[in-house]
């Protein structure tokens, strides 16, 4: 199950929850007799939230993208600059637009199962790089002029990868993509 | 390492010389390492990163205690002896590898780690490597005037970091967060003729600088505090004025 | 009540209406040119993208506004001259905004995302007129705001309508929930149009010196956020301001006092929403690890005040309430359950660890249609409804009612489901043509065009419903 799915779960599950709550609220006021012991129960309803949003809070931060593979060597570090409307990927550093030549076009080939260092940056207008497998986007990171973003992932499947660009950058973002093998 | 630091070129942090070695090539010398074998530096930096800097020994000047304090900063980091080469060079063809292990404070009883080795630059093509490191030099009265530089070289030949004179606290955590692969989560490649940012980052060491670029992040929250001072003290200007009695229509009613 | 407050009003509301219906119809036509269904061009698709967005966040900000001033009118006299200079400050920008759209072809977005501005341009003027067009609706806005703000201050310290002595249960006149969030809310929004006002001149600046100056893109993204961001944000605060006040009386409750809890918590929103918006750079490794962190924790903090308080309140004035339902109460009240249900969308999303699955795919146009769509403008079409049978003559009709009523939900539920799965199945957003890779989205799309053209019904019936009944007064 990807995380997407199982976002979408948690969801719909939270979905219902608060249909059914505001419905039985709903349907109640038909009938007269107001609630008792408002503040009390406003108080359980607010320390169950507050304590729900803190244990969210201390498991899912140390999960953030930015500590992936942090104290880990990366096999291979791959230079990823996104123009408007194409990506460039390479092995050495891509500076300026006349370092291009030096790249591998918009297919590339990769290892699995080894940590890959993505330097990823853009010679024009803000991009997105995303990483997709059979439609699922797996990672991403941005790519704004003037920064190098590093983004450190292990390919665990071999196959084919889309690329696709993921931050609005113009009239052929619709189209923005590059490949690539993994093997 | 991180040959990706030819971006940094361009980080405002950064002395301009050292972008003009950044990631170029350094010239393949021959070493003597000893009185009867020679290798080319290649054969160092091929197998691992090697930080190299050059001395030599009869120097009356900065050398000694240059190569002490590098020395001992190099011995005192805790970066894993098999990550590095430490490559300490004479450019004087006078000068031997043994002379050059006293200079750096090392003898029988104290030994340099396995990791280090010390080397005589050999004739032929010593200017080509010296002017790729941009090391200057010149003959004085039998000695010579030069200035010294300590670069660190990738597996891939090329200048990575190139640091002039004592490197400073962050040019060393820089050093050997290159040399530890830590990851650096981005850096920075801006533009001469950007005005301000928010930060400087400089990523090699992990420093994060505040700009005063992030104070327009700030400005509108302060901004507005302000201008709500100043309405409040129109309006409390204009009731004291006023004075008087206050009916709010609906029934709220409100005295002051 | 002064008639003039009255008129004002309507104009404002009939005005928020028809351009809400000219909105809903960009919408839908970037939805069937995703669904395969119309083919009209990338740089159409991102003209309409542009004009979509910026027309829906000012038409609800400004439906916002007008019922802050009315409900103020009740209390305290309100310069007038305020909500006329917005007006035409709002019409003029508007329409330059759709020039510099539809006929310059200026394509960068709502949020126009620097340095995209000098880039996503046919004319050269594109990106000039946008900029005056923001410009113009930003001084109307601000000067707006500072007016209101301004009446509210005339009326109480700042401290008494932040409500710190029902904190600290001094004594101190009494500063009803509706003072307390509108102060909180004007006070967001006046920060956010000067950090929009920041950014306008960063752009004039590089502008002007063509090319010796550039910004740099991080700053600029901050920006672009914090008045991005805060300002859909507050719009919602506004909405609901009013709810506090109009919502115990359609229920026929005493009115919602404020309390130690109710001040407290509006006065953390107002500190924490603005940091919020740090969310929107969760995938910029180039802003540091402190500010991403911040931006999740105020992120899952932001809801628990307002929405809690809120929450819980509507729901024990309903229960066992034995209320008369009105359209206008009905819309408050499943606006605040579609305000929850969006804000659990947005807090999953907040996760940085989320968002990196997430960030730009459909998920994110799900929850703030949620809260928008579902949320915000069922508060304000409350109010409106509410608005129109104090002034109206006749009443709505009760078969009108369940037909709006649900032409709304059930077309907002499965519009906005459409964008949920598109996320669970990493559509990206934003695109004008899917490719192979996310052709999920295609059917998603067609669904969604179904939902949205039953919205769309159900707000034609609304709006020719609501000036049938009251443009006449307009005119009296």
């Amino acid at each position: 199950m990807t995380i997407q799915k199982e976002v979408f779960l948690v969801f719909i599950l939270m979905f219902l929850i608060i249909v059914s709550v505001f419905f039985l609220v709903f349907l109640s006021s038909r009938r007269s007799g107001a609630l008792q012991n408002v503040n009390s129960k406003r108080a359980i309803f607010f320390f169950i939230a507050f304590g729900t949003v803190s244990l969210v809070l201390g498991i899912s931060l140390p999960k953030s993208p930015y500590f992936l593979y942090a104290k880990e060597a990366p096999a291979q570090r791959i230079f990823v600059v996104a123009r408007q409307f194409s990506f460039t990927l390479s092995k050495s550093p891509i500076n300026s637009a006349d370092d291009l030549g030096k790249s591998a076009g918009s297919e590339f080939k990769l290892p699995k199962d080894e940590i890959i260092e993505f330097n990823v940056s853009s010679l024009d207008v803000n991009h997105g790089f995303s990483l997709y497998k059979d439609g699922v986007l797996l990672a991403q990171v941005q790519a704004m002029p003037g920064y190098v973003n590093r983004l450190r992932w292990k390919f665990s499947e071999s196959g084919n990868y889309d690329i696709l660009c993921l931050e609005y950058c113009g009239i052929a973002h619709g189209g923005m993509s590059a490949k690539i093998t993994v093997e | 390492m991180c040959p990706a630091i030819i971006l940094l070129s361009a980080l405002l942090l950064q002395s301009p010389d050292e972008a003009d070695f950044l990631l170029t090539n350094i010239a393949d010398a021959r070493i003597r390492t000893s009185d009867n074998s020679s290798a080319q530096l290649s054969s160092w930096y091929s197998r691992k990163p090697i930080i190299m800097t050059l001395v030599y020994s009869r120097c009356p000047g900065v050398c000694n205690p240059y190569l002490l304090q590098i020395r001992d900063h190099v011995l005192l980091q805790a970066a894993p002896v098999e990550r590095f080469q430490m490559l300490v060079l004479s450019f004087d063809t006078e000068d031997s590898p043994a002379q050059l292990r006293k200079l750096a404070g090392f003898n029988d009883s104290s030994p340099p780690p396995p990791n280090w080795t010390f080397g005589v630059l050999e004739k032929e093509n010593s200017a080509d490597l010296l002017s790729s490191i941009g090391f200057q030099t010149q003959p004085v009265n039998g000695t010579y005037d030069h200035n010294t530089v300590m670069v660190l070289v990738g597996q891939d030949g090329r200048i990575h970091q190139w640091i002039e004179g004592l490197p400073d606290n962050r040019q060393w955590d820089r050093l050997f967060r290159e040399l530890t692969n830590d990851f650096v989560p981005v850096y920075s490649t801006l533009n001469r003729n950007v005005w301000t940012s928010c930060f400087q980052y400089d990523p090699a060491s992990g420093y994060w600088k505040v700009n005063w670029g992030l104070l327009m992040i700030l400005a509108p929250s302060a901004l507005t505090v302000c201008i709500i001072m100043i309405l409040q003290a129109i309006a409390t200007s204009g009731r004291r004025k006023r004075n008087l009695l206050i009916l709010i229509p609906n029934n709220h009613e409100y005295i002051e | 009540m002064n008639t003039s407050y009255k008129k004002s009003t309507l104009l404002w509301l009939i005005t928020t209406l028809i351009v809400f219906l000219v909105a809903i119809a960009f919408g839908l036509t970037m939805r069937m040119e995703q669904a395969e269904m119309v083919k009209i061009g990338p740089l159409n698709f991102y003209v309409l993208m542009t004009s979509h967005g910026l027309l829906m966040a000012g038409v609800w900000f400004v439906a916002g506004m007008a019922g802050i001033e009315y409900i103020l009118s009740t209390y305290f006299p309100v310069p007038r001259w305020g909500g006329m200079i917005a007006y035409v400050c709002t019409i003029t920008g508007v329409v330059i905004l759709l020039i510099s759209t539809f006929l310059t072809k200026f394509h960068a977005g709502w949020y126009f995302l620097y340095p995209l501005p000098f880039y996503a341009k046919v004319m050269e003027s594109g990106p000039l007129l946008f900029l005056v067009a923001l410009t113009i609706l930003g001084v109307g806005w601000l000067i707006w705001s500072l007016v209101l703000i301004f009446t509210i201050l005339r009326n109480f310290t700042v401290a008494q309508a932040l409500a710190w002595h029902h904190i600290s249960g001094r004594p101190g006149p009494t500063v009803a929930p509706f003072i307390l969030i509108s102060f909180v809310s004007l006070i967001g929004v006046t920060a956010c149009i000067l950090a929009a006002v920041v950014l306008l001149v960063l752009y004039y600046l590089e502008f002007l010196k063509s090319g010796s100056m550039s910004n740099d893109p991080l700053l600029m993204k901050n920006l672009t956020f914090f008045f991005g961001h805060t300002l859909v944000n507050e719009m919602l605060y506004l909405g609901l301001a009013v709810l506090y006040e109009l919502f115990p009386r359609m229920a026929g409750k005493p009115a919602y006092k404020t309390s130690w809890y109710v001040g407290l918590s509006w006065n953390a929103t107002l500190l924490i929403v603005l940091f919020a918006y740090f969310h929107h750079l969760y995938m910029d490794f180039a802003q540091p690890v402190a500010f991403q962190f911040v931006g999740q924790i105020m992120s899952w903090f932001a809801p628990l005040p307002a929405a809690c308080v809120t929450i819980f309140s509507v729901l024990t004035t309903v229960y066992r309430s034995n209320m008369k339902w009105s359209l206008a109460s009905l819309l408050y009240f499943f606006g605040v359950m579609f305000w929850a249900i969006g804000g659990v969308g947005a807090i999953l999303d907040a996760v940085i660890a989320n968002n990196f699955v997430l960030h730009n795919t459909q998920w994110v146009p799900a929850h703030f249609h949620t809260y928008n769509l579902l949320g915000n403008v069922f508060f304000s079409l409350a109010f409106t409804s509410w608005f129109a049978d104090e002034i109206g003559n006749k009443k709505i009709a009760p078969g009108l009612v369940k037909l709006i009523f649900s032409l709304l939900v059930t077309g907002g539920v499965g519009f906005v489901l459409a964008f949920y799965l598109g996320g669970a199945f990493s559509v990206p957003r934003r695109v004008d043509t899917y490719n192979d890779v996310v052709n999920k989205g295609v059917s998603l799309a067609q669904m969604a065009v179904v939902f949205a053209s039953l919205y769309l019904v159900g707000m034609v019936i609304y709006t020719f419903d609501f000036t049938k009944r009251c443009a006449r007064q307009l005119f009296s």
